[in-house]
């Protein structure tokens, strides 16, 4: 078992060997290029039975190839006493005197390079390998077998969090950022290279709050250094605003972005088209689009978004009625829903064309003059997390009241009516076309949703988590139970967080 | 031997069938390869054992689901006596108090800037630290941590007159 390899291999390793194995790895095992792709498809072949699968191997000392599943290798090996050969599949070293395929440094550091020189040519980056412990870490860890690993049934991941004085508002956002996939992989994975002073980056906190929640700690964290950062970066959120736990995510995304932006070299030259791990994530964009009433001339426009933030059915909001015809305007805001709105309800809302009536004419380009038109938004670039945000608060309301209406909201959810694409598939609202199984762009499901109880004047903000595929759990400042999908989904919902299904490469 | 290259086109859809399903086994086929190879390579190199786990972490770590006890199978509100440093002024806080402690003094927020000018005015020059504990004293009965929009209008004027006088 030595790392080392096979002592059968010193026989190889004469003259020019280098050369000759790269040449090997390029054009029979790692083809790069179209060209070596079809020679290799058209010459690798059995050099005894013709077949070009059953695991065919090269030899390592002349041009003859050899299918191993009927020992048409082994043959060769015997006769022509070259007792190494290589797998065409996956590159790896037979060695007939061994009678087992053997790992020897050198010829696999040779492998691995032309490897991901094969990747690179292909045009897929940076070719990623597993880690793989060098001999002294394998030593340490035969030496201290206690692990901890991530099972289904573990509660590593969770933990707690103390209120400092009301600071659930806090808690309660560091709970759903915490256990957002995409983001908890990139801090875990060290992806944070940070040039700022560490000590007031809020993304170094960050990746050190993810430390803290893997850490098998059981006592909750003290998130003190979280809430002081943010306060220095943020300081408009002194005041009032300060208790809304949205106030408080769009701020922490905003000074995680600032300091993120330092990562990538790109120093606030566009903001627009930063490619932090936050605008990675979080940054969607949506379509406004104007139309002109008299020449139906589009002006479109699209802006970023983290989140959006809806509307919900109140006693001074006219809601959007699904009966057709008609825009909403003229009605006296009673909702005409039977039984309980859902977030699709908001979403089509939100969606809708709107006659903007004759007392906010635009300038049409068109007609060069002040026109009445519809505006509708739509989506036009979903991002990985999106986030939807009920506004039960409205500060600026004339009723100063919390909207306590129950929405009720899926655990999938898909997207696709609200895309911009979709737009002319919509008739008063209703999307026209069946959803499409087998198109997974716009699919998302749900992962956390922060509650508020209470009322406009104090209340308690709580988060729901999902851990694993439908393990929940409740989140309320230092204490973390089990919770049913049930309990989730009857709740009433102020923030709720959902994830992309299916992710693609770019 | 070689392999030969045919049009697609000459073949019909029976072929085609065929020759996707033989592909798909290949592909499954070199997939299960795949796998093998990296366990013997994790055997051989001696790091296969990394993925073992002990019984006694794994009970460590499982999930409570009781009433009265939280997923780590601890009893609720047992975690009144948190302390932190603040970063700002490096004193120890309780970790409860520790909020409404920063917004003090960091210097924001409506209170601070009413202390602030009360101290011009008096021309109060006692020394920081009662000055921090008449602070402390001051938000016992703090209606700060509301959507209590009213009261700061109020604070404003009454601090324009102050700065005014």
């Amino acid at each position: 078992m030595s790392p080392a390899g096979c002592p059968h291999v010193s026989g190889f390793k004469v003259e020019n060997w280098k050369q000759n194995l790269r040449l090997i790895y390029q054009c029979f095992v790692w083809t790069g290029s179209t060209e070596t792709r079809k020679r290799k498809a058209k010459s690798c072949v059995c050099h005894m039975c013709g077949a070009h699968l059953n695991r065919l191997h090269s030899c390592l000392y002349c041009v003859f190839f050899a299918c191993f599943a009927k020992k048409h290798i082994h043959e060769h090996a015997r006769n022509k006493r070259h007792n190494l050969a290589i797998d065409l599949l996956y590159g790896g070293v037979y060695c007939f005197m061994c009678q087992d395929y053997i790992y020897d440094k050198d010829m696999e550091q040779i492998a691995k390079e032309e490897q991901n020189k094969a990747w690179k040519m292909q045009g897929m980056g940076e070719r990623y390998s597993t880690w793989e412990p060098t001999k002294r870490e394998l030593e340490l860890l035969r030496h201290n077998p206690k692990r901890r690993r991530i099972t289904a049934n573990c509660t590593i991941g969770l933990r707690g969090l103390i209120n400092l004085g009301n600071t659930c508002f806090m808690n309660c956002i560091v709970q759903a950022l915490t256990h957002t996939p995409l983001l908890r992989d990139f801090f875990l994975s060290d992806r944070h290279k940070c040039e700022m002073q560490s000590i007031s980056c809020l993304v170094c906190e960050m990746s050190q709050l993810f430390q803290e929640f893997y850490s098998g700690h059981q006592s909750p964290h003290i998130p003190f250094r979280l809430l002081h950062l943010v306060w220095t970066h943020a300081r408009h959120l002194a005041g009032y605003e300060q208790q809304d736990a949205h106030e408080f995510l769009i701020a922490a995304l905003d000074v995680l972005h600032r300091h993120c932006k330092d990562d990538n070299g790109k120093k606030a030259n566009n903001p627009n088209h930063c490619n932090c791990i936050i605008d990675q994530i979080f940054t969607g964009g949506l379509q406004s689009d104007v139309t002109c009433q008299v020449c139906q001339g589009v002006s479109t426009t699209i802006d970023p978004f983290w989140d959006i933030s809806l509307d919900l059915p109140g006693p001074s909001t006219p809601f959007w009625p699904l009966s057709p015809g008609g825009d909403g305007s003229g009605l006296n805001g009673e909702s005409h829903i039977n039984g309980a709105t859902t977030l699709t309800d908001c979403l089509r809302r939100f969606t809708r064309p709107e006659h903007l009536g004759s007392s906010a004419k635009i300038k049409c380009s068109g007609c060069h003059s002040y026109q009445e038109s519809t505006k509708q938004l739509t989506m036009k670039k979903l991002p990985i997390v999106a986030c939807f945000h009920l506004k039960r608060f409205e500060h600026s309301a004339k009723l100063r009241q919390k909207i306590t209406t129950y929405v009720s909201f899926p655990l999938e959810l898909d997207m696709t009516p609200f895309m911009s694409s979709s737009k002319d598939c919509r008739l008063n609202g209703q999307y026209q076309q069946t959803v499409d199984p087998f198109n997974n762009d716009n699919k998302y499901s749900l992962f956390a949703v922060v509650n508020h109880q209470g009322t406009l004047e104090s209340g308690h903000y709580t988060t729901f988590i999902r851990q694993h595929k439908d393990q929940w759990f409740k989140c309320d400042d230092a204490i973390i139970t089990k919770a049913s999908i049930k309990d989730v989904l009857d709740s009433e919902g102020y923030l709720l967080f959902y994830h992309k299904q299916f992710l693609e490469y770019e | 031997m070689k392999m030969e290259e045919v049009s697609m086109s000459s073949l019909d859809n029976g072929k085609l069938e065929g020759l996707a399903q033989d592909i798909l086994s290949d592909l499954v086929e070199d997939a299960c390869l795949g796998l093998c190879f990296e366990v013997h390579r994790a055997v051989k190199q001696g790091y296969f054992f990394l993925d073992d786990t002990d019984q006694e972490s794994m009970r460590d770590f499982e999930i409570v689901d009781q009433p009265g006890l939280d997923v780590f199978g601890q009893v609720y509100n047992q975690w009144k006596n948190k302390e932190c440093v603040c970063p700002n002024c490096s004193r120890s806080i309780a970790a409860s108090r520790f909020a409404p402690h920063l917004e003090k003094c960091l210097g924001m927020g409506r209170n601070s800037s009413r202390i602030a000018n009360r101290r011009i005015v008096t021309g109060n020059n006692t020394n920081n630290k009662s000055e921090s504990d008449q602070e402390d004293n001051d938000d016992v009965n703090d209606n700060d941590w509301s959507y209590g929009a009213e009261k700061k209008e109020s604070k404003l004027t009454k601090k324009i007159q102050i700065v005014q006088t």
